[in-house]
């Protein structure tokens, strides 16, 4: 490819803006983890700073002292997460395909029903009452599985205003005239050549089930059922509850164990350090799927 | 939209047909029991051992078996009961913390335990008294059973031991806001880098630490001078009020206390560690110091500031409940007076079982087994305080002997609200209460820790407490109150 | 609601024609119904003096009583503000930056930088707020701080109470929203401009089209559809204020209210320590209708405008 002058402006400015903003991003990270590993009288004294004057691991050996059941939850976070997104895709993209179809009679209506969903919630205890009374999920994988998290409306309506405006309203008429089923379609030209934003819904939902706390809190009170994220957001409620409570914090002086800030650090380092890990390798994939994509379109 | 409605409850109805079938237990079959409360450290991994051996005990005694309890962390525990509450799993017998029952009270999901607690429940009569177990009630019947603990309360400053002795303060002598004074003042002029004194937001604040009203539940509303006479009032209306406001605030020009207070959500002690903080404040009782200690992992001294006193929301703290959910209330109630008269079951629940999760030492304390550390232990609750009568559990290495005889001593000198007993039921208000809520979250933080300038502040937050209210509520709570106290009168 | 256009064809033929269609619907159409639509039977509960004795079902009618702690404070107007102005900004400013960065990155040539910024900015978006918020603090604590104790002193400069200065919060909340937010609606921008027919550019190329005006003419114009369903739902939403970025990146901080108190956060606050249901659904429900009627409002809007792009 010829470098035309504004181009090479333009990759100018795209690098710098870039930069400018990944340092924005990574900088507080930086910071993250090193508070995570900063010993914890040195955090009282001097506070957060990126070259601290004492290190210690104290606060991973604090999180990994019952170390089985910290793999243990990651164990069942990584199946939640695989199995999630794989089926919330499948059942995600066959809802947004026929909904992207100008032709499908009763179109609007559908989208309505769908979009609705974004917009009112019958709020927790009902949804809970359901899942739990009628449905008996408490206590299962299930809770972590199901609830709130398997189809979500806006990831539906994306693919659809997607699958709308990228795929030719011609090829899927050709397939007709071929003879194509419309799962043939949906599975041999629509999923194929949509890549992009099937990739990138994946990563969503699969970044929403990684870092879900909320099914578990409300759903699990086993310990062998907790996800990495359960484990974690009761250590942090616990702050948070003592904080709105003083007189239990002074009644429990001395008793209750209070996770320390380097300990926060670290709970946080815990929970999304990897995914950073294997994001760059699902970006990867992600990339080759689209050129992949890009030649059969 | 209302046809949409029906249909959707038509569909949620067919839901509940196929739902649940409850079998009845034929009469020799122990009843099976769902505890729950909250934990300090997770659910111990031990916890079905201790079970099969609190029921190898409660089966041919009473014929209760506990099965599968609710445990949770305390930060989500309560969520937790008020959506089980709200369903119908089975729960027979559940702990809570604070004022958090008072909805499951107005929402009628706890049932009333006056006759149970005659017929079954004579053991925790005997064992808790009469006069305490009054603060259990609303509307005068019995619902909450509060454990047996230290049941007074009373509040002040924990100071540096070895810094106080570094500039010879003697501690004793310190007696009112004015000697404390001066001896922030010592360490503000001596120890650059150490603030005298802080605490969390949303914890004590400085004026906690002094005030002596009795608080009704929430504050909004409260009887002056421990609660003496049964005359309600706003409080932040008072010259009292204002007094040790304007008091704090001179402090805080000092450079007593930072604006640090207003965002500090840690609980103070690692700084206190750190030798970065001289003092906070907390709540104080027989012991308190040794224990303190420990957990500062530095020599801490107490200071009390106000008298030894109880009101109906220090006792309230933790107390047992029995929910509609429960099918068994008979059993459910004999158990728990088994918690206040059973030593074995007392032990086994605080602290496990003999030679696995603890052992006694020489002197008749009781500490890990050897090879057993608090990190490796399957049963380390340490929760005595709410495991019903906590006077007849073991005493743990570290506490004194006497430690129980010293709590006994500590409630009993203890100055009585005169609404000891009296229930505040906010639902009548709670439009003005949720509103004011917001008002007490927005000033009261900066002005009790002497931050913001009473001289704006302090008409600003005035101004919006009766904006939002506060008279209509402590109207209504003056009424509630004569409605008791003719009652109990009568 | 049902596009009805004259055909010749037969009822019956046509339902078979779409038949599957409809079949491929069905599992995601039964999860909202189970998920989303029954669930919404409770929000009776907003309009009852929930009493469980009497069941959801037999607890008392009481109206709009359940509202009245919504309006009947001097707060009401303000934390209404706070929350629609902010959600202006942050949908603007959110959209512009996103898209802005997407192109900014589909365009770049250099691949191994690529993909470095392009995980770079997604990273705040893995963490909660939580932890942002100590990481916000790490920033802006008064004595401890980064920018009080080593940027502000390298310029002379004395830093202000960071913490009681509410003034200082509207352009920290953005921005903290905005460094959140922006690697997400980045990626989503990015995957429909990698969508766009390579074509289209080689063709303008050869014409001789400069960068800015393949940007303005071709790769706009094809992500509009997908700019305006962001702004609609996010439109849809503007009652709602995200929770975390209000209550704990202030660290609750009393004095900083005028500027951080937002409906969610009023909320909360007024109900935590009564934890009334009937309430806290009176609140959902108040903000899920004013969200609704907006977005009706503004899909009609862009139904006048641009028909193809109307959310239904």
């Amino acid at each position: 490819m010829i470098q035309s002058n504004d181009n090479r402006i333009f990759q100018i400015v795209a690098h710098v803006v870039l930069a400018l903003f990944s340092f924005l991003a990574i900088f507080p990270f930086i910071l993250l983890i090193i508070s995570s590993i900063t010993e914890e009288n040195t955090l009282a004294i001097y506070g957060y700073t990126i070259f601290p004057k004492q290190l210690s691991g104290e606060a991973y050996a604090y999180l990994f002292k019952e170390g089985n059941q910290i793999v243990h939850a990651y164990g069942v976070t990584i199946m939640i997460t695989i199995i999630g997104t794989f089926a919330g895709l499948i059942i995600m993209s066959m809802l947004a395909y026929p909904l992207s179809r100008r032709d499908l009679p009763g179109r609007k209506g559908f989208t309505f029903f769908v979009f609705f969903t974004m917009l009112f919630n019958g709020g927790l205890v009902p949804t809970y009452l359901l899942y739990t009374n009628y449905l008996n999920i408490k206590n299962t994988y299930w809770a972590l599985l199901i609830p709130i998290l398997l189809v979500s409306a806006w990831y539906v309506l994306l693919m659809r205003t997607y699958f709308a405006t990228n795929v030719p309203t011609p090829v899927i008429e050709s397939a007709q005239i071929d003879g194509a089923g419309e799962f043939r379609i949906y599975w041999q030209i629509i999923i194929p050549m949509s890549r992009p934003i099937i990739a990138t819904v994946a990563l969503f939902v699969g970044i929403a089930y990684w870092n879900d706390w909320y099914n578990g809190m409300i759903f699990i009170t086993k310990p062998q059922y907790y996800s990495i994220q359960n484990l974690l957001t009761r250590m942090m409620n616990d702050i948070q509850f003592l904080q709105n409570n003083s007189s239990l914090s002074a009644a429990l002086a001395g008793t209750a164990a209070i996770p320390s800030i380097s300990v926060r650090m670290a709970i946080a380092v815990t929970g999304v350090l990897p995914i950073m890990i294997i994001y760059p390798f699902v970006q990867n994939n992600f990339v080759k799927g689209i050129a992949v994509g890009a030649v059969k379109g | 939209m209302k046809k949409g409605l029906a249909l959707l409850l038509c569909l949620m109805m067919t839901l509940i047909g196929t739902g649940l079938t409850t079998v009845a237990l034929a009469d020799e079959e122990p009843v099976e029991i769902v505890m729950g409360f909250f934990s300090l450290n997770g659910v111990p991994s031990d916890l079905q051992m201790v079970l099969d051996a609190i029921n190898e005990i409660t089966i041919p005694e009473i014929g209760v078996k506990l099965v599968d309890p609710i445990i949770d962390n305390y930060g989500n525990y309560h969520e937790q009961l008020n959506l089980i509450l709200s369903g119908n799993e089975q729960l027979d017998l559940f702990m809570c913390w604070g004022t958090y029952w008072l909805p499951f009270y107005t929402k009628g999901q706890i049932i009333e335990l006056d006759d149970l607690l005659e017929e079954y429940g004579q053991g925790i009569i005997e064992a808790v008294g009469r006069e305490w177990l009054d603060a259990g009630k609303a509307g005068g019947h019995q619902y909450g059973i509060t454990t047996n603990r230290d049941l007074a309360v009373t509040r002040g400053f924990v100071l540096l031991k070895d810094i106080c002795e570094k500039y010879d303060i003697d501690v004793a002598s310190i007696q009112t806001l004015d000697d404390l004074g001066e001896v922030f003042q010592i360490i503000k002029d001596n120890e650059p880098g150490m603030i005298p004194v802080s605490g969390a937001n949303g914890g004590d604040k400085l004026l906690d630490t002094i005030c002596t009203y009795d608080s009704l539940g929430d504050t909004l509303g409260v009887l002056m001078n421990y609660g003496e006479e049964p005359v309600v009032v706003n409080y932040f209306d008072t010259d009292e009020y204002e007094q040790y406001v304007r008091y704090f605030h001179e402090w805080y020009q000092k450079g007593y206390v930072t604006e640090e207070v207003m965002t500090s959500s840690d609980n103070t002690n690692p700084q206190m560690t750190a030798g970065r903080l001289f003092a906070n404040t907390s709540n104080i009782k027989p012991g308190f110091d040794t224990k303190q200690s420990l957990t500062v992992q530095r020599d801490v001294v107490s200071v009390p500031m106000v008298e030894v006193n109880t009101n109906s929301s220090v006792v309230q703290q933790i107390q047992w409940y029995i929910p509609v959910n429960c099918d068994h209330p008979d059993k459910a109630m004999q158990f728990l007076n088994m918690m206040y008269t059973d030593e074995r079951i007392v032990n086994l629940l605080c602290w496990g079982i003999e030679g696995v999760h603890y052992a006694f030492t020489e002197d008749g304390h009781i500490d890990f087994p050897e090879g057993v550390t608090a990190d490796t232990s399957g049963y380390n609750l340490n929760m005595g305080f709410a495991m019903g009568n906590q006077f007849l559990s073991h005493i743990w290495v570290g506490d004194e002997l006497t430690m129980w005889d010293d709590l006994k001593e500590f409630n009993e000198t203890a100055i009585f609200s005169c609404a000891f007993g009296f229930c505040w039921d906010p639902e009548p208000v709670k439009t003005e209460v949720a509103a004011l809520n917001n008002v007490l979250n927005e000033y009261r933080c900066g002005l009790e820790w002497g931050v913001l300038d009473p001289d704006t502040a302090l008409p600003e937050f005035r101004e919006k407490l009766h904006a939002a209210g506060i008279d209509k509520v402590v109207e209504e709570k003056q009424r509630q109150l004569d409605e008791w106290l003719a009652t109990k009168q009568g | 609601m049902v596009a009805a256009k004259t055909t010749s064809v037969p009822r019956s033929a046509k339902f078979k024609k779409y038949l599957p269609l409809y079949l491929m619907m069905l599992p995601g159409v039964i999860y909202l119904i189970i998920n989303n639509y029954i669930p919404m039977a409770g929000l009776i509960i907003a309009f009852k003096d929930l009493n469980f004795r009497k069941g959801i079902l037999g607890s008392d009618w009481i109206g709009f009583a359940n509202f009245r702690y919504l309006f009947a404070t001097s707060d009401a107007l303000l934390i209404t503000r706070n929350t629609v102005l902010y959600n202006v900004v942050f949908i603007a400013l959110n959209n512009f930056l996103g898209v802005t960065v997407a192109i900014l990155l589909n365009d770049m040539t250099a691949l191994k930088a690529k993909k470095f910024y392009q995980s770079a900015v997604l990273l705040p978006y893995l963490i909660s707020m939580v932890i942002i918020s100590y990481l916000v603090f790490a920033f802006l604590s008064n004595d401890r701080g980064f920018l009080n104790r080593t940027v502000l002193p390298i310029f002379g400069q004395q830093g202000p109470s960071w913490y009681t200065n509410a003034s200082l919060w509207p352009p920290i909340l953005i921005f903290v929203n905005a460094w959140k937010n922006v690697g997400y609606l980045c990626v989503l921008y990015l995957s429909s401009i990698l969508g766009i027919n390579k074509e289209f550019y080689e063709a303008a190329s050869l014409e001789g089209a400069s960068k800015w005006q393949q940007i303005k003419y071709i790769t706009l114009p094809l992500i509009k559809p997908t700019i305006i369903m962001m702004v609609l739902i996010m439109i849809g939403k503007i009652f709602y204020a995200d929770f975390g970025l209000f209550y704990h990146v202030p660290m609750d901080s009393g004095a900083l209210y005028k500027t951080t108190n937002v409906i969610d956060t009023y909320v909360y606050r007024g109900l935590l320590k009564t934890g009334d249901v009937g309430m806290s659904s009176a609140a959902g429900l108040y903000q899920s209708v004013v969200g609704f009627i907006l977005v009706l409002t503004s899909n009609l809007v862009v139904r006048k405008v641009s028909p193809e792009n109307a959310l239904f």
